[in-house]
């Protein structure tokens, strides 16, 4: 066979893989723009903003936004925080002890989110977390501590140590240090820290279906009602709205190149 | 370490130890009827007949998912590893555009789209490539479509990082020694790659191992996982011990596989070198 017939081959398949994972965001963005009250195409003169319309108009939607963009920032800005600290903490010390740490910090990774969900639910309804704005943030901040971690533990790599020794051998105290030296020079990692784990919270339903019930309402818990009773056109507006705002952080990212960096500090 | 050392990572430690591992611990003491020290619930794991039946099912499905996922992943990696800057910039774009959205509204796009009067069967009957609908969802095909879906990214990011770690300068040497295309493929790239290929397949098996949301949207109710099973058995017929039960047990082998890839992965390094 011809070399040049074969790589074009290959290089068609991958263009068209590359689409298969495009198709579902293109696809929702038109579908929520139908007049009509059920899902369809529309057809291509009859674009209408009434299912838009219609979310703001509705209470069950705007309180759900109101909630999850609260606990989104709650819980980025708890994972964010505590997982600074303590990478800071890990880098200093470069012991056995703190390699060990951070593997255990990486566990609820590998874990099921069924498993997560179970566990927090049994402990949540305990201790009066069930059901409240703080619970929900706390579970998803959970979740977000390994990716943070991964990512602002990247980011101390390339950073020289000298720089904090000679910063603590000048008088300056640990906290100094960490406050004047290391955070000025990690604020790429921390903000890519900081977005992925608002955009976790953001998205997450497994474990919100647990751990919340009726007076905390996300939207993707709205969403995830909205579909099973019955998949209609609000539902793809909503949904492509959070693909929109998804696209917006993604792209805020990239523009300081964050995105691959945030995302590919998501596995071990 | 020092103490001003831990003081700084006390917090998150207390953090995930009283608020993740403690009730991970609880759900462990359930399963067994703390603080009793029974093996009933995992006794009924083996002897259900349902039970059973669902494991058979999740460990196809992730079979499958597993090997269509890392199939199609090498494909884009390979070109994306010697893609041309603009044609890479486009691909990666396409690739971490799904990795932006949720699995839920992924899933929606993918029931819009599958359906029985969804978009793709509307576009096949208009072709006339059909006469009736197909069945694509609410089975097992569509829980395999939106797991693949989810994974290839993932999948992606590994094998690419890994493939770039290949120097070039083996294929050229391997095709300058006059190697066909397709023996330095799979002579010299596809050993080279065999590491990469390990992580992506254990990562991905051991991901679609705890979908939920994905078989539970798509599989519409008949198509079940262990992960919805649990949630059904906990919440609906509120049988506590057989769903924490099957969660250990979900958790022990996914911490389980990823080890024995960790160690296959060293062993493997170790022979090559």
């Amino acid at each position: 066979m011809n070399p040049d017939f074969t790589s074009y081959f290959w290089k068609t398949v991958s263009l068209v893989i590359a689409f298969f994972l495009a198709a579902p965001a293109i696809v929702i963005i038109p579908v929520s723009l139908t007049p009509s009250n059920y899902i369809e195409m529309p057809g291509v003169s009859d674009f209408s903003l009434r299912h838009y319309h219609e979310l703001l108009k509705d209470n069950r939607w705007t309180t759900a936004a109101w909630d999850s963009l609260r606990i989104a920032l709650l819980s980025s800005f708890l994972a964010t925080s505590l997982s600074l600290v303590a990478s800071i903490g890990i880098w200093r010390s470069q012991s056995k002890w703190s390699a060990a740490i951070q593997s255990a910090l990486l566990v609820p990774l590998i874990i099921p989110q069924i498993a997560t969900a179970l566990a927090l639910y049994s402990i949540w309804v305990q201790t009066g977390l069930y059901d409240t704005l703080i619970g929900v943030a706390i579970a998803h901040a959970i979740l977000a501590v390994p990716f943070c971690i991964v990512t602002i533990s990247s980011s101390l790599s390339n950073l020289d140590p000298r720089l904090d020794k000679a910063a603590l051998s000048l008088g300056a105290s640990h906290f100094r240090s960490m406050w004047d030296v290391l955070i000025p020079s990690l604020k790429p990692g921390i903000a890519a820290a900081a977005l992925f784990s608002f955009v976790l919270s953001w998205d997450e339903v497994v474990v919100t279906l647990f751990v919340a019930s009726r007076s905390v309402s996300t939207l993707p818990r709205e969403i995830w009602n909205g579909v099973r009773e019955n998949l209609d056109p609000s539902v793809a507006a909503v949904s492509t709205l959070l693909i929109l705002i998804s696209i917006c952080i993604a792209l805020v990212a990239w523009a300081k190149d964050l995105s691959v960096r945030a995302k590919s500090g998501e596995r071990q | 370490m020092t103490r001003s050392q831990f003081a700084y990572i006390l917090p998150v430690l207390l953090f995930l130890v009283l608020l993740y591992f403690l009730p991970m611990f609880k759900i462990v003491g359930i399963s067994l009827e703390f603080p009793d020290f029974d093996l009933k619930h995992y006794v009924k794991l083996y002897e259900s007949n349902a039970v059973r039946r669902i494991a058979w099912t999740t460990f196809v499905i992730c079979t499958a998912t597993t090997i269509i996922t890392v199939f199609l992943s090498y494909i884009l990696a390979y070109d994306l590893r010697f893609a041309s800057p603009g044609r890479q910039k486009f691909m990666f774009m396409l690739v971490l555009l799904p990795l932006w959205t949720s699995a839920l509204i992924r899933c929606v796009a993918w029931l819009i789209l599958l359906r029985q009067n969804g978009l793709v069967n509307e576009a096949l009957m208009f072709v006339g490539a059909i006469d009736t609908p197909l069945e694509l969802v609410r089975n097992k095909i569509g829980v395999i479509v939106g797991m693949v879906h989810f994974l290839v990214p993932f999948a992606v990011l590994t094998l690419y990082a890994s493939f770039r770690d290949i120097d070039e300068r083996l294929m050229q040497a391997s095709r300058s020694l006059g190697g066909r295309r397709i023996d330095t493929l799979s002579k010299v790239f596809l050993p080279l790659s065999a590491t990469g290929v390990l992580q992506a397949v254990t990562l991905t098996f051991v991901f679609s191992l705890g979908f939920y949301v994905t078989p539970a949207l798509l599989g519409g109710g008949r198509t079940v996982m262990l992960s919805e099973y649990v949630s059904v058995s906990v919440l609906q017929t509120l049988r506590w011990g057989l769903g924490t039960a099957i969660c250990i047990v979900l958790a022990v082998l996914c911490i389980g596989l990823v080890l024995l890839s960790q160690r296959a992965i060293k062993r493997w390094n170790g022979a090559v070198a």
